[in-house]
């Protein structure tokens, strides 16, 4: 895909639209370890062949434990004992914490130390993984936290790390993603679907459910935004074009952003999307607040385009030209250290 | 903490008809953060109190439907509702006549290790004679000294072991004795053999980085990275595997049979069952490439063969 820079749109009057799961980050989940877990730990460290790799099978074998009993709270099937962590042989020479979920494919579960700022995803388990749980202790060892989760990207040849990576957890997406990934075919949100009507996830809504003025946001045809995508007058080009919105609630902040995702589909002989981003304040303001971030990040958590509104906009927008079947990016909105995170697809 | 408003707004779109799994576990994963979060959710010292949660976080996910709030405050209710169960489960903890006593009980030293986890393994501490905890300013020239009070526990647990495959393991890439570690290495680059990568990667602590180490042998770090991840990585764990009694038994019996007929179009020879026994019971071991020339296959071919089809299989019959 391709980055154009932010440009603004005036300014538009919207209303609130409130829900709980939009509010309520879902990170940091809490998963008590029980005794079956400690044991477990404790017998596989002590085939190890040195205190140091004890400790990190010991770590391991609690954080698959804890993502196992959320998994398991969840109703989602999972197999112990086909996870590579749970073969004597490949537990003592690789360092892996895997779950595997039948039929779904398999997650890593990264313990990550108190107070570290950082999950490290060895080499061994850069491959072959839905992707990673981020799985913090307490200082007291008798719990966890489910941070967060990173998608596992499939990698060619010479993409593949030299060394390990280290994901900062400031970085993690919410456990949405993780059960986004479990659920595949539900999870994402699926842009090409909305052009053809199809709107699977209700928190998306109808912007005439959000905005107060037409004039701006009108669905189903393009509008008279003043953006970037303009056809080629040569090109004999129809243009489609839907928009959905969303509110987006920051536990600091006694208003509203208003996320709206226009999707335009200009049909020439390829097959590509444009996505129109725009993040506006709430009804009580006619200014975004402060401190706040939008990032665009590609399937690998890279940054494609970052933007901060100017002091005092009413509006900003990034826009993504030239989005092909199979794009994946995500969207974090960030106000200071708080951020929400919207995953699509094309 | 959750207020009413949030609970009601979670139970709504549990219980909807209208909604997904997908949206459901959503809804119920931040149920359960609220529940956790709360300061009424009752605790216990017990040392299995994980287990008791962990059992009522269960039943509150399958039972969800059958709350019924009665009150004008519905967290209220909720946590009342949860604490009934957890309580019950807690009882179970305590009474002598129900199976939980049969759980392994931590020592004092475990108990002293999960307490003091956070410290210990931020500050390195070590333990001291009298048991305790020591700054680090306070160390003296104990051979534990390096190690955290979690490793030297670890170490107690592993001195108890008669048998440790993790030791063997490594007692037999640092010895080699069927060379076959040390004949596989990059074309004419044959100091970077698999079992100098694995001591520098594997063995040492800390591990030395793939890129210093590519600069020691002076090879290119794209061919390193290609023959570590290609030729090194399977070697491992066809070494890893060798050692494991259950994988080697399960070879050995009727029941393996099975893997007989897993074998690329055309190539019975290249059955699974065949390759898993010339890779892991062979003595001396053969290497997948001399097998490969054997079945007058690309050596590539039979690792990929290997890799997507016997070893899931293998690794899925065993347990």
């Amino acid at each position: 895909m391709r980055m154009f820079p932010e440009c603004y749109l005036p300014n538009c009057t919207l209303i609130f639209w409130n829900s709980t799961m939009n509010t309520m980050e879902l990170t940091g989940l809490p998963i008590p370890l029980s005794q079956d877990a400690f044991e477990s730990a404790a017998q596989f460290a002590a085939e190890q062949a040195s205190p140091g790799k004890g400790k990190r099978v010991y770590l391991n074998t609690l954080a698959v434990c804890a993502v196992r009993t959320y998994l398991n709270w969840l109703e989602l099937n999972t197999n112990l004992a086909e996870g590579d962590c749970w073969q004597p042989g490949l537990r003592a020479v690789l360092d892996v914490a895997d779950l595997v979920l039948p039929g779904v494919g398999r997650l890593e579960c990264r313990p990550v130390l108190p107070g570290a700022t950082t999950m490290t995803i060895p080499l061994e388990v850069a491959q072959d993984r839905l992707g990673y749980v981020a799985v913090q202790f307490h200082e007291q060892l008798d719990a966890v936290d489910l941070l967060g989760f990173v998608r596992g990207v499939p990698l060619a040849e010479d993409d593949a790390p030299a060394e390990p990576m280290s994901v900062p957890l400031n970085d993690l997406l919410p456990l949405d993603s993780l059960l986004d990934v479990l659920h595949p075919g539900l999870a994402i949100v699926n842009l090409r679907e909305w052009l053809m009507g199809q709107f699977r996830h209700p928190e998306w809504r109808s912007p005439e459910a959000l905005i107060t003025s037409h004039r701006t946001m009108r669905s189903g045809s393009r509008n008279t935004t003043g953006g970037s995508f303009s056809v080629p007058p040569d090109i004999d080009a129809q243009i489609n074009s839907v928009s959905r919105a969303k509110a987006i609630e920051f536990q600091s902040l006694d208003k509203q952003v208003v996320l709206v995702v226009q999707v335009i589909s200009i049909t020439t002989e390829d097959n590509t999307l444009n996505v129109r981003l725009r993040l506006y304040p709430d009804s009580s303001s006619d200014q975004l607040p402060r401190n706040l971030q939008i990032t665009v990040l590609d399937e690998r958590g890279e940054i494609i385009v970052d933007s901060r509104p100017k002091s005092g906009s009413g509006w900003t927008e990034v826009e993504l030209c030239d989005c092909l079947p199979g794009d994946r990016f995500s969207v974090r909105i960030a106000l200071g250290d708080d951020s929400r995170t919207e995953e699509f697809c094309i | 903490m959750c207020d009413d408003t949030q609970i009601q707004a979670l139970l709504d779109e549990i219980r909807s008809s209208d909604t997904t799994p997908l949206l459901r576990r959503k809804a119920l994963s931040r149920l359960l953060l609220c529940i956790q979060r709360s300061p009424k959710l009752r605790r216990s010292r017990h040392p299995d109190y994980g287990h008791a949660l962990s059992l009522t976080l269960e039943r509150v996910c399958r039972a969800i439907d059958e709350f019924s709030p009665r009150s004008a405050s519905i967290s209220t209710d909720l946590m009342n509702w949860v604490n009934g169960y957890l309580d019950g489960r807690i009882r179970d903890l305590r009474n002598p006549d129900t199976k939980i006593k049969e759980l392994h009980r931590p020592d004092r030293e475990e108990r002293q290790i999960k307490q003091e986890f956070g410290g210990v393994v931020l500050l390195d501490q070590s333990i001291g004679e009298d048991g305790n905890p020591t700054s680090l300013g306070d160390l003296t020239p104990d051979p534990r000294q390096d190690m955290t009070l979690l490793e030297s526990w670890i170490q107690a647990l592993q001195q108890a072991q008669k048998q440790r495959i993790g030791r063997d393991i490594h007692r037999y890439m640092a010895a080699d004795p069927d060379a076959i570690l040390q004949g596989c290495h990059p074309g004419q680059f044959s100091e970077c053999h698999c079992q100098a990568l694995i001591q520098r990667l594997h063995l040492s602590e800390p591990p030395e980085t793939r890129r210093a180490i590519a600069q020691d042998f002076g090879i290119p770090e794209q061919t390193l990275y290609s023959h570590w991840r290609n030729k090194c990585l399977p070697l491992l764990q066809i070494i890893a595997l060798r050692f494991d009694t259950q994988v080697i038994e399960f070879l050995q019996s009727a029941e393996a049979q099975a893997l007989g007929n897993c074998h690329p179009p055309e190539q019975i020879p290249c059955n699974c069952l065949d390759v898993a026994k010339r890779l892991l019971l062979s003595e001396p071991p053969e290497s997948m490439g001399a097998i490969a020339r054997d079945l007058k296959i690309k050596e590539s071919a039979l690792a990929k063969h290997w890799h997507s089809e016997c070893l899931p299989r293998l690794k899925k019959h065993r347990l």
